[in-house]
């Protein structure tokens, strides 16, 4: 127990690597929105105002670096789940680490997870449904945090329960039209698993309607329906680009300085408002990561071996093209590729190969105790 | 049988020189050693005009003065490029006693070279390069039975860079306090007794501190006539504390009823404190005529219970980021104050080649170093989290990586609360991290090796010491 509690810790502190490098979390365009909608209360037109008040009671109205702390905290425990649940191999949680190293210093991850922004819970709930959707024999008390994570971070930002809805239609779809004989994959979905995450998609946006509701903003996920909104809103989000991380607007000024006032010096020296913080190099790797990483699924998926997490890898890539093809639908051709969801794009790569045959030989490498 | 000595010794210095040379990489790359801001200068001027400054101990200054031989930095750059060579060597050869480390020597040199700051380092004109030389320093003492030469080198080096940088001291006594700790614990004094840490050792090191706390003291007496080792502690504490956002809260609380000189700036504190020309620092007595009342507001704070917790939360916040800055960013184009030190103090060949620089002309940058060593050090991090979580490797190695990673982690604190987060405070460090595997990784080849030769396995050293 206490090695678990350990690695998702560890985990949580190497997700928040790219807020420390910068000396504040990273902040966008939209953070005053969240930030002044969760302590004042309104609901913003445009978005729910859930992560607005995920903001104000993580913070503890004291401090946006528990906010990151919190969301990193979270991912991590998601990705741990998966590594339990998805491989077969008794030693699958020690590729855990590696994956977070990969996903964190060769992709985005760290990035998303140390912005303060609804961004990271696109992650979070598309690892959740993939939870839901095909773990098996999965302990109460983790089907419950799960779910929990899950309802919570669909409510963030009106996108997930879109992709949500979208990738739960093709499953079904897929579910009906494939013969039972037919599905004999040990990591696949079933009926019952579509429904609960159905079931929990509904009860997600009843939640955040509800909440809406009680502050006064109507019974809605949100205020204006109209779909103008939405381009707006991708763009904000998914780009992880130079112009994205540059010195951000008046509002998320005004925001941190009414609302956190004792960090407003520390954001101040922080290399995105000094104009230092740099991610080419991170942009690069995370293209030629992404890259090899298709590369070597599509290379496992012709191997005459079977390939395991094979649906795991499906999942991941529809859920991604369908985020392209909503995002590019709304917006055109000036969409860019949704960053912060590419990085999941290696983990059940790492699935994989925690139940390569080596990993059993660590167990018999030096381990020593002092008796 | 002598021949064979003679000729392991040689090749022996060979590689320490070999490796020096790979270290000097940057400034060769640079064509001159690479400065920093004002502070280059500052030192140069101490150093050879004799003068203490109040921020900073002359020590560093007369190692330049000295090293250089009053011809060119090029000497003072391979001088510091020598001990870190030398200090690695002493690693490689009491850690692991094998014959054969000499290419994991040189590969480790290479990695810290060239994909890490340890270059970067040796090739600055900043008495940062130090601060991995004591902490290495204290590692030899403390964990191994050290020739009588060596030890000699070792102590004398230890107390040299406790005086060159006023964080030294607090750093490697914060370590060995730690340290000390430790044996008031059954389960720790067990761990102590397998990698060899005795009390003594602990104790033969902290008296090294103090001579070399004495040591810079006793240089500033003879220049100055004033027995002090470090000066300006107060202000660099107030500095940190106006940028974590409690000075603010505090004045505004506390002006109404303490009549402190500083509640006239309250609402106009530069975020750029200690070095505002216009700011209440200059304004109000300079650096000697503040630091007793910044002492008294500082000390008045930390009593009250309220800023006592907002600043151990900000110090441990200000830790993890000081930990995870280790970037090579504050190399900018030399400042005139730079240029003017080493025009007056060396020949004008000197500055021509000073001037010629990539980095005086601006056309130098570290993105793939920096990018580089984020990925090394996370990969060692994930490494040594498994190898503490799953209980690998020997004791004797768990030990040490602990003890490296505690000595980044208090630079970090030492640093991060009471100077600031400054990238170059911890680069001087990261570069310790992948010493334990290197070590590690040498014993177990040396093992294959005798298990090709011979056909059976040893026990490593280390392993040979727990089973006792």
């Amino acid at each position: 127990m206490k090695q678990k509690i350990a690695l998702v810790l560890i985990g949580a502190i190497i997700l928040c690597f790219a807020g420390f490098n910068n000396k504040f979390p990273l902040l966008t365009n939209d953070t005053g929105v969240y930030i002044d909608s969760g302590f004042s209360r309104n609901v913003p037109f445009d978005r729910p105002v859930l992560y607005g008040l995920f903001i104000a009671h993580t913070s503890w109205g004291n401090s946006l670096w528990l906010v990151i702390f919190s969301q990193a905290l979270i991912l991590s425990l998601v990705l741990f789940y998966c590594f339990r649940y998805f491989s077969s191999s008794i030693n699958g949680t020690l590729f855990f680490l590696p994956c977070l190293f990969f996903i964190a210093f060769f992709m985005s991850a760290s990035v998303t997870a140390s912005t303060v922004s609804a961004a990271v819970f696109s992650n979070i709930a598309s690892l959740c449904m993939m939870l839901l959707l095909f773990a098996k024999n999965v302990s109460k008390r983790d089907l419950a945090i799960i779910t929990i994570v899950f309802v919570l971070s669909l409510g963030m930002d009106i996108m997930n329960l879109i992709t949500t809805f979208l990738v739960l239609v093709l499953y079904t779809l897929r579910c009906l039209w494939t013969k039972k004989e037919q599905m004999q994959d040990p990591i696949k979905t079933n009926p019952k698993q579509l429904l609960i995450t159905g079931a929990l998609l509904l009860s997600a946006c009843a939640l955040v309607s509800l909440i809406h509701f009680f502050l006064g903003a109507g019974l809605g996920i949100v205020r204006e329906n109209k779909i103008s909104m939405l381009p707006r809103l991708l763009n904000s989000m998914y780009a992880i680009n130079k112009e994205r991380y540059s010195r951000v607007s008046g509002n998320t000024l005004i925001g941190l300085c009414k609302w956190y006032e004792d960090e407003v010096r520390e954001y101040y020296l922080s290399r995105q408002f000094q104009g230092w913080l740099s991610l080419n190099y991170l942009n690069y790797c995370k293209v030629i990561s992404a890259i090899l990483c298709l590369g070597l699924n599509l290379l496992l998926l012709l191997r005459k071996t079977f390939y395991r997490q094979r649906n795991l890898f499906f999942y991941i890539f529809i859920a991604l093209i369908i985020q392209i093809l909503t995002g590019a639908l709304v917006y055109g051709r000036n969409n860019n590729i949704p960053g912060h969801l590419i990085w999941m794009l290696p983990i059940p790569l790492f699935i994989y190969l925690s139940e390569a045959p080596f990993i059993s030989k660590w167990n018999k490498i030096g381990t020593n105790k002092i008796s | 049988m002598r021949t064979y000595l003679h000729k392991i010794k040689y090749n022996h210095l060979v590689a320490i020189l070999v490796s020096a040379f790979i270290l000097c990489f940057l400034a060769l790359y640079n064509r001159y050693p690479l400065t920093f801001n004002h502070d280059s200068g500052v030192y140069l001027e101490n150093g050879f005009g004799g003068t203490v400054a109040y921020d900073r101990p002359i020590l560093y200054g007369l190692f330049l003065y000295f090293s250089s031989l009053q011809q060119t930095l090029w000497f003072s750059v391979i001088t510091q490029a020598l001990i870190v060579s030398l200090i690695i060597y002493y690693y490689f050869r009491y850690f692991a006693p094998a014959s054969n480390f000499i290419p994991f020597y040189l590969g480790f040199t290479l990695l810290i070279s060239f994909f890490m700051g340890g270059s970067f380092n040796v090739s600055w004109l900043m008495p940062d390069v130090f601060t991995p030389v004591c902490v290495l320093c204290m590692g030899l003492l403390l964990a191994n039975e050290l020739k009588v030469r060596d030890n000699i080198i070792i102590s004398s080096l230890l107390v040299l860079s406790i005086g060159i940088h006023n964080s030294h001291f607090y750093i490697c006594m914060g370590l060995s306090l730690l340290l000390l700790i430790g044996f008031a614990f059954r389960s720790i004094l067990k761990i102590y007794r397998v990698a060899g840490v005795r009390l003594k050792g602990i104790a033969f090191v902290m008296i090294l501190i103090i001579a070399g706390n004495l040591f810079v003291g006793a240089v500033h007496y003879m220049f100055e006539g004033r027995f002090k080792s470090s000066r300006g502690g107060s202000i660099f504490i107030m500095s940190n504390l106006i940028e974590m956002g409690i000075i603010d809260r505090y004045l505004t609380e506390s002006c109404k009823e303490k009549n402190y000189e500083l509640c006239r700036y309250k609402d106009s504190l530069p975020n750029n404190f200690l070095w505002a020309e216009n700011g209440p620092i200059y304004k109000t007595g300079g650096w000697e005529g503040n630091e007793k009342k910044y002492a008294t507001i500082i000390k008045d704070m930390l009593m009250t219970p309220k800023y006592l917790r907002m600043f151990s939360y900000k110090s441990w916040v200000y830790t993890c980021k000081q930990f995870f800055n280790f970037d090579i960013v504050e190399v900018k184009v030399p400042s005139n104050r730079v240029n003017e030190a080493i025009a007056a103090n060396y020949a004008s060949a000197e500055s021509l080649r000073h001037s010629r620089s990539k980095q005086s002309t601006d056309s130098i940058s570290f993105g793939f170093i920096n990018f580089a060593q984020n990925i090394v050090v996370a990969a060692c991090l994930v490494i040594y989290s498994l190898v503490f979580i799953f209980n690998k490797m020997t004791v004797r190695y768990r030990f040490f990586i602990a003890f490296i990673l505690l000595s980044l982690i208090a630079n970090a604190w030492v640093c991060g609360t009471f100077s600031g987060v400054f990238p170059r405070y911890q680069i001087r460090v990261m570069w310790l991290l992948p010493l334990p595997l290197f070590l590690y990784l040498t014993e177990q080849f040396s093992q294959i090796l005798i298990f090709k030769r011979f056909g059976t396995m040893p026990k490593p050293e280390s392993v040979r010491n727990e089973t006792v």
